[in-house]
Order: C-alpha cells, then structure tokens, then sequence
C-alpha cells in the first residue's frame, strides 16, 4: 500500500484531500469518500456517525455526513458533487471502524459524480502532505522537519518507505 | 499559563487544550480509555490550574457564603457558594478549615481574580497560593490503594482532609468515586505525580468533564455563574436559610423559571450545551453540560427544565442539527459510588 507519513499520520497516495481532512478515491464516474487519519486522530473515538440517505444529492463543499465524538460533533463535507448511491451502514453499530481504518472500512458514503471535473480542484496526497507539516507547525508549535526540496519529495519517500525504519523518514515528529 | 507539569504532560503525549487561559491535558491516550480508566480503577488527573487561597476571616467568609461554615469542623472540607448581591454564584469552592479562623480555599481558575477582589473588599485577608503548590487528583475506586504507598491517606474520610507543613490530602473530587486531591509545593509534588503514574493513567480534562457529568457535579459557567441562582442550579441542599448572607433576600424574591434535572437519550446522539428539548412541540428547557456515558453506553445532559416538566421518566425530544431525538427526564447524578 502507497502511504506517505507525516509525523504520527497516514496519507494514502491513491486518493484526493480537502484542506478540511475528507478524502476521496475516485473510480470511474463514482467517489468513495471519508476522513483522514489526521481528522480521526483529531476527533478522538468516534461514538456516532450520522450518515446522509442514499438518493440524496450534494454539492461539493454540503455537509454530507457528521461524526460525533466526546469532544465535538464534527460536519464532514463532501469533496465532491452527486448523488449518493451507497453509505456505509457498518458505520451504525462500529462508528469506531472511522477511526481504526479511516482509509479502508471506516469510508462513509459512495457518491455518483455529477462533475468529475471537480477532481482537479482537489488536493493530491504530496500536497495533503504538505498542508499537515504546516498545521503540525502552526498549531501544535512542533516542528516537522520536511528536509527534502519539493522534487525530490516522491521519490525519497519511497525510498525511505521501503529502506528505512520509521524514525528515520523524511519527516520526523521530534516532540511525541 | 502553564503548570509546572506541563513538560511531563507533553512527554507523555498529551493533546491540549486552553481552559481559563491555561494549557491543559485534554486528553493523553483516549478520553473514552481515561474515563474507563477511573470508573474501573484509578485515573491521575493534573489540576493544578484551580485557584489555591489561604483566607482568614470567618465571620466574612460567613457573609459572603450560602452555606454555614460555622458548624465545619477543623479538618474538614465543605462545599460551598459564594453569592452575589443579586442571589446569583459569584464561584463554587471547597473550603478546607485549618484553625478557628484560617481556612483554605479551592476556586474556580477562571474567578480566582474576581475572588480574591470581592474577598478584599469584605475585609477577608487572602493569600494566593496558587502558584506555590500543584495540585492534582487521584480518582477511582483504586485511588486509596496507590496513594497508601506514599502518603497515610487510608483513615481520612470522605470530605475530611489532612495537613503538614505544605501538604494537603482531601477524600474530595470531581468524579462521583473515592479519591483524592492533593496540594504539595512544586518539586515533591512533581516527583509523586510522575511516581504515580506508574500505577494509574493519566487523564485530561476531556475525561474530567465526562464524569463530572456522569456524577453530575456542576460546572461554573454552565450549571452556575452570576445569572444563575442556587435553585435553578439545584443546589439548594448548599444554601443555610437559617443564616444571613449576601445575596439571600434576592435569592428568596428571584422565580425559578426553569431548574437543572437530568436527560438521557434513547436514540443515537450526544446532546450538547444549547441544543433545546421539547414535549409535544412546546419548547420545555436546554442543555448546560452533556456527553457520551461509556459506562451506560448513551448520550446523557444536565439541562434547565421549566419546573413543571420536571418529573421522573417523562418522555421528550431534543433537537440536534434540525431532528428531533427521543429522550427522557431523569433525575441525577447518573452514576454516583461515593
């Protein structure tokens, strides 16, 4: 599986962010769509998820779903624009499954797209990447060191993916 | 501001949060793992942001109260409110009494200033000691056990507190289960606290608030504050009408237009402050605190209901995102061992 890792958080590369931490793994005319590992890990355990009604249509940017923790009750905005065809009614009895596999079994709704062309307004993982080195930075005041020129970055990941043990990735998360 | 245990905190993972202009835990492993944690066993939680005041004066400290603090023996602690003018709180604290006129004082962080102000200006002597000790509590019905080793706490009974020098062990807490708060100076504070953490986990403020309303214990500026009055907040068993204080003929004059109780919801949801309740379609009350009780495994709510439709099992809906939920009115705290 192509993830990137960036500090304590997942990235999969096979898929397109929202600066609001949705992914969406588009095939064909329809997109499967659910949180990051980051949002997961910001919401802490999930305890409901209120899923939308097959049939119903949304425009990219509505609130198509929200996710309840302790903390907060969370809108999760759909990336993309359509109608959804499927939800993912395991989410009713296991909302935990959002946070033990964000990128797999804890996905929320399937949507049918209206415009596929709002792919291209959406985030590639190397750039999702980037946008966590900077939240981690700003928000958290921890320092990830991204010690790579931009071009290199694909590439190097790769590699340390495959060659190095964790610790010693392009990014590192000094203070957890 | 920070604790003298933050470095730790952040050592151990901790994800934080600003409560009064403090940078506490929210949370270290999972709030759903901490509160289990001291419903099952123990959970160590750092406090030490709360307001700490040495204060002489009683007969003031009598005024300024709506509880009698008269009849609290040395080496006790008492809950207590201090009014304003209005009947409205002005803070809740715990009041330890360490001589005939010296007694110490645990606020609110958020009043502490607002406090020591109005205390001053009745004439009470204040001395802040806020930034001398830590504080911290030991929650759980395996608090006892783990304290024992290090301090002689197995004899101090519920809201009795013990002293030396700079250190103060209560059987006090904000969790509905046995336990304990502790103030110490900085260092021997800090080597027990790390001490102690090898036998409970620590907890944030995430977990305290969870079972605070499960034990459902008020929070200033929530349950109470200087618009609310003791009735409404449910507290009446802390108001002595039997003496004067500041405050008391408003008290008396004020209606209760609505009066905390509790909420339990049948359906999926988490009620949270604001959100309204209903009966049939008349707008009943609203949330002041609410959460997810992993322990009953649904959400539960203080809220203000208007007095009539405060009754036992009665059926409601609260609103949540534009849906009505089904719930019912209870009585609480919703879990309660001590």
């Amino acid at each position: 599986m192509e993830e990137l890792v960036v500090g304590k958080y997942l990235i999969r590369r096979d898929r397109y962010y929202t600066k609001d931490h949705e992914w969406a793994l588009v095939k064909g005319n329809k997109a499967w769509i659910g949180v990051t590992d980051y949002a997961q890990k910001e919401l802490g355990d999930v305890v409901y998820v209120d899923l939308p009604q097959v049939g119903e249509s949304y425009e990219s940017g509505d609130t198509i779903a929200n996710i309840e923790s302790v903390k907060s009750v969370s809108p999760i905005y759909t990336p993309l624009s359509g109608r959804v065809v499927e939800v993912n009614e395991l989410l009713n009895d296991e909302p935990h499954l959002v946070n033990e596999s964000p990128y797999d079994d804890g996905w929320i709704a399937v949507i049918e797209l209206s415009d596929p062309m709002e792919v291209e307004d959406l985030m590639p993982a190397e750039d999702y990447a980037q946008l966590l080195v900077e939240i981690i930075k700003d928000e958290k005041g921890e320092s990830i060191k991204l010690n790579l020129p931009e071009e290199e970055f694909e590439e190097r990941v790769e590699e340390s993916l495959e060659a190095l043990p964790e610790e010693e990735l392009g990014y590192e998360e000094k203070e957890r | 501001m920070k604790t003298p245990l933050y470095e730790l905190h952040k050592s151990l993972g901790a994800r934080f949060i600003d409560f009064a202009g403090w940078q506490m835990p929210l949370e270290y492993s999972s709030i759903k793992e901490e509160s289990l944690a001291v419903r099952r066993d123990c959970g160590l939680f750092d406090i030490s942001h709360m307001g700490k005041l040495l204060v002489e004066g009683r007969e003031a400290l009598e005024y300024l109260t709506s509880r009698k603090v008269e009849g609290l023996k040395k080496g006790r602690v008492q809950y207590n409110l201090l009014m304003n003018p209005a009947g409205g709180i002005k803070d809740d604290i715990t009041i330890y009494r360490l001589s005939e006129d010296e007694f110490f004082l645990c606020v609110n962080a958020a009043n502490k200033e607002k406090v020591i102000e109005w205390f001053k200006s009745h004439g009470l002597r204040v001395k802040d000691l806020s930034h001398e000790l830590v504080q911290f509590a030991l929650q759980g019905p395996g608090a006892v056990k783990v304290l024992s080793k290090h301090l002689p706490v197995e004899d101090i009974k519920y809201y009795h507190f013990k002293s030396k020098d700079h250190l103060i062990v209560s059987r006090t807490g904000y969790t509905g289960e046995d336990g304990f708060e502790v103030y110490m100076p900085f260092e021997a504070g800090m080597e027990l606290f790390e001490r102690l953490l090898k036998e409970c986990s620590p907890c944030g403020l995430g977990a305290r608030d969870l079972l605070r309303i499960e034990a459902g214990m008020p929070l200033y500026g929530h349950e109470i504050s200087e618009e609310i009055d003791p009735f409404s907040a449910n507290l009446d068993r802390y108001v002595s009408l039997e003496k004067d204080f500041i405050g008391k003929r408003a008290l008396l004059e004020r209606p209760v237009r609505r009066r905390l109780f509790g909420l339990e919801l049948l359906q999926k949801g988490i009620p949270r402050e604001g959100y309204r309740l209903f009966f049939r379609n008349t707008e009943i009350g609203t949330v002041s605190s609410g959460t997810y009780s992993y322990v009953l495994e649904r959400g539960i709510a203080i809220c203000f209901v208007e007095p009539p439709f405060r009754k036992e099992g009665l059926e409601v809906e609260v609103e949540v995102r534009g849906k009505r939920l089904k719930g019912r009115l209870v009585s609480y705290p919703f879990l309660k061992k001590v």
